[in-house]
């Protein structure tokens, strides 16, 4: 008698561990055991929250009272018209060096923010493009009549976005763009890296003092010192 | 080329139709070898409209009747007066916005105010590249591919459903148990009946189940091992599960803490198969504490031309438009935003410090190490506990000697470090007070 039900009594609690095991709901995040300090009577970051004369809950984050500006921080001065691009192009120049450390830092940025649409190489023929889902074509910023163009026109193209291309200020801060841009300018020269592109001018430009004519490497990249 | 198959054709038209009057035979010809001219014309306008129109044209319009930044291209031959306005349009659009052309300064005032860019193309280029817009849909609009994977993987049955069936069962249990009740009392009285007995006394449900319990007794006990073991399987998950927020998930058996989103929006389709890194969204994870839920700027640099997805089609694109107040039909911002409530997946308790900064510039930890193959979930789902066990594991076992010899920030902090530690070659995160308690809470 005792045997059986020995026999009996383990599969029961087999099938009881079994059963017990239930799936766990999705929606739920778990119990909270005295809550006490496990939300924060503080605003966080992109909470949803409710001040006195809102209509309903809106963001915690909220701008800044008009007109304040940030240390350090300098507006752009030139508005988003045909008229302001062709202004930063002549006057808005990048405060960076142009040299392969900040190109390293610029490629670090261009692979987050800007590959997706232009490419590894900027020809306009990302994943995003050539994999059909982005239907405009970006562009190839290393085509002749591109890569001629200033760095305050880049900058202005960031800062405002241009034509299907959303503006990528919230993204970017001021360093970061002009970072990106000293990139973009190495994918202009075919992925030439500065220093390797310098020695390259001075071999030219030792050519030329033989006789030979550079006129044809200036015209080639009339956009970089 | 043209005048070989303009010239073969008579031949064979003449001895097919020697029959014919002569003078239907040269309008068959002529309409034959005008259509040949005409043909090879439009298709090689055609290969020709096509090159050009990528080249010069799809960064702001399309080949259908759709918008982007200028009107789609799709019947616009029937739209544009005519003559050599399109000549004028393509070349110099401002000069003939200033001269005060009417249509002209329509299509300006009706795309924003933005001024085509001049175009350097020959007449023939433009009615090649119009001939070949003109006829279109020519490019599939905006719904890219097919479904690149299963639509929504059909949900697991969750605990909800354990429920119903349970209760089904019961009660289909206690249907069973009373009929069979019955029958057997009606039974038992027929036998009586027939042995000229009276009929067996009523007996209540309650006496008569107390009457079976004490008469089996084992069978009882069995039960009740069985309903015992049961609660406490389960009450030692739900104990496991109290703690704010943690979760222990177990591959296959729990899932993650993966709550329903305002939008669908799905990783798999943006992190996975668009390869759009973390960061273009997340953008603040390197410089801050919170990695940020982005802007809905942000979804608008692609989705202003993305107006369809691939498994939603155009319902969830437009939870888009109306948070940020985007008219699609107008290509226009109308100004009434309103924010999108997303719903936090990955949570911590208010009393412990948690900063994305450190732990991706000088942890140099990759996203996927504490929010799983985000690449591959549709809705993000919790895939780590995040409990403080599971913080300290790693503190223990993560090897930064590789870091510390990177950062020049510490350097000063890590040349002491390596004089008190002198024997030591590996350091974890445990080494430079990793594991004090006033480093997450205070």
């Amino acid at each position: 008698m005792k045997k059986r039900t020995k026999y009996i009594t383990l599969p029961v609690i087999a099938a009881a561990m079994f059963l017990g095991s239930c799936s766990k709901d999705p929606q739920s995040p778990g119990y909270e055991y005295f809550p006490d300090m496990y939300r924060t009577p503080a605003l966080e970051t992109n909470m949803a929250t409710q001040f006195p004369g809102d209509s309903g809950l809106v963001m915690a984050n909220r701008l800044p009272a008009e007109g304040s500006i940030a240390r350090g921080w300098m507006p752009y001065p030139y508005p988003n018209t045909a008229v302001g691009d062709s202004l930063a192009g002549v006057y808005w120049k990048s405060p960076l060096p142009q040299n392969d450390a900040v190109e390293e830092q610029g490629k670090v940025l261009y692979e987050q923010f800007c590959i997706h649409c232009h490419g590894d190489a900027g020809k306009g023929d990302g994943l995003l493009f050539s994999n059909g889902k982005f239907p405009n074509k970006p562009t190839d910023f290393t085509a002749a009549d591109k890569k001629i163009l200033p760095e305050g026109h880049i900058y202005h193209v960031i800062m405002y976005g241009k034509n299907m291309m959303g503006s990528h200020s919230s993204q970017l801060n001021i360093e970061e763009r002009w970072k990106v841009i000293r990139y973009v300018q190495r994918l202009q020269r075919g992925g030439v890296a500065h220093s390797q592109w310098m020695a390259d001018q001075a071999k030219a430009t030792a050519d030329t003092t033989k006789g030979k004519d550079s006129v044809a490497a200036h015209a080639a990249m009339p956009n970089h010192k | 080329m043209r005048e070989n198959q303009t010239e073969a054709q008579p031949e064979t038209d003449m001895r097919n139709g020697t029959s014919l009057p002569q003078r239907r035979v040269f309008v068959i010809l002529f309409f034959l070898a005008a259509f040949t001219l005409f043909g090879t014309n439009v298709a090689s306008a055609q290969a020709n409209g096509e090159a050009i129109f990528d080249q010069k044209c799809a960064s702001c319009h399309m080949a259908s009747d759709e918008k982007s930044t200028g009107p789609g291209l799709m019947g616009v031959l029937s739209r544009i007066p005519k003559g050599d306005w399109k000549y004028k349009w393509v070349t110099n659009s401002s000069a003939l916005i200033a001269s005060g052309d009417a249509y002209a300064n329509k299509i300006f005032k009706d795309y924003n105010s933005v001024a085509m860019t001049a175009q350097s193309l020959s007449n023939e280029e433009i009615d090649a590249v119009l001939a070949w817009a003109d006829t279109g849909p020519r490019k599939k609009a905006t719904v890219a591919g097919g479904p690149t994977g299963p639509v929504a993987a059909a949900e697991d049955t969750g605990s909800g459903d354990a429920i119903y069936i349970a209760v089904i069962l019961l009660i289909v249990l206690i249907l069973l148990i009373s009929v069979l009740r019955f029958t057997r009392i009606n039974l038992r009285n027929a036998v009586r009946e027939r042995d000229g007995l009276d009929e067996e006394p009523a007996q209540p449900f309650f006496v008569a189940a107390r009457r079976w319990m004490d008469e089996n007794k084992t069978k009882v006990g069995l039960i009740g091992i069985f309903l015992v073991c049961l609660f406490v399987r389960w009450s030692w998950y739900e104990l496991k599960d109290i703690g704010v927020y943690a979760h222990e998930v177990k591959p296959g058996v729990w899932k993650g803490y993966h709550p329903d989103q305002p939008i669908k929006f799905s990783h798999r389709i943006h992190a996975g198969d668009n390869k759009i890194s973390c960061q273009y969204c997340h953008n603040t994870v390197e410089k801050s504490k919170t990695a940020s839920i982005p802007s809905a700027n942000v979804c608008m640099n692609c989705h202003k031309a993305i107006k369809s997805g691939a498994e939603t089609g155009k319902e969830e694109i437009a939870k888009i438009y109306a948070a940020v107040g985007w008219d699609p039909e107008k290509m226009q911002y109308t100004g009434k935003e309103q924010p999108i409530q997303w719903v936090k997946v990955h949570n911590l308790a208010d009393f412990v410090f948690f900063s994305h900064q450190q732990h991706v510039v000088v942890g140099k930890q990759e996203c996927a190490s504490c929010h799983g193959d985000v690449t591959k979930m549709d809705a993000v789902e919790q895939q780590r506990p995040l409990t403080m066990g599971w913080c300290v594991e790693c503190h223990r076992t993560t090897d930064i000697t590789k870091n510390m010899e990177s950062n020049k920030y510490y350097e000063r902090m890590h040349e002491n470090l390596k004089h008190k530690y002198k024997d030591q070659t590996k350091f974890t995160v445990e080494s430079i007070g990793g594991l004090e308690c006033g480093r997450c809470h205070y």
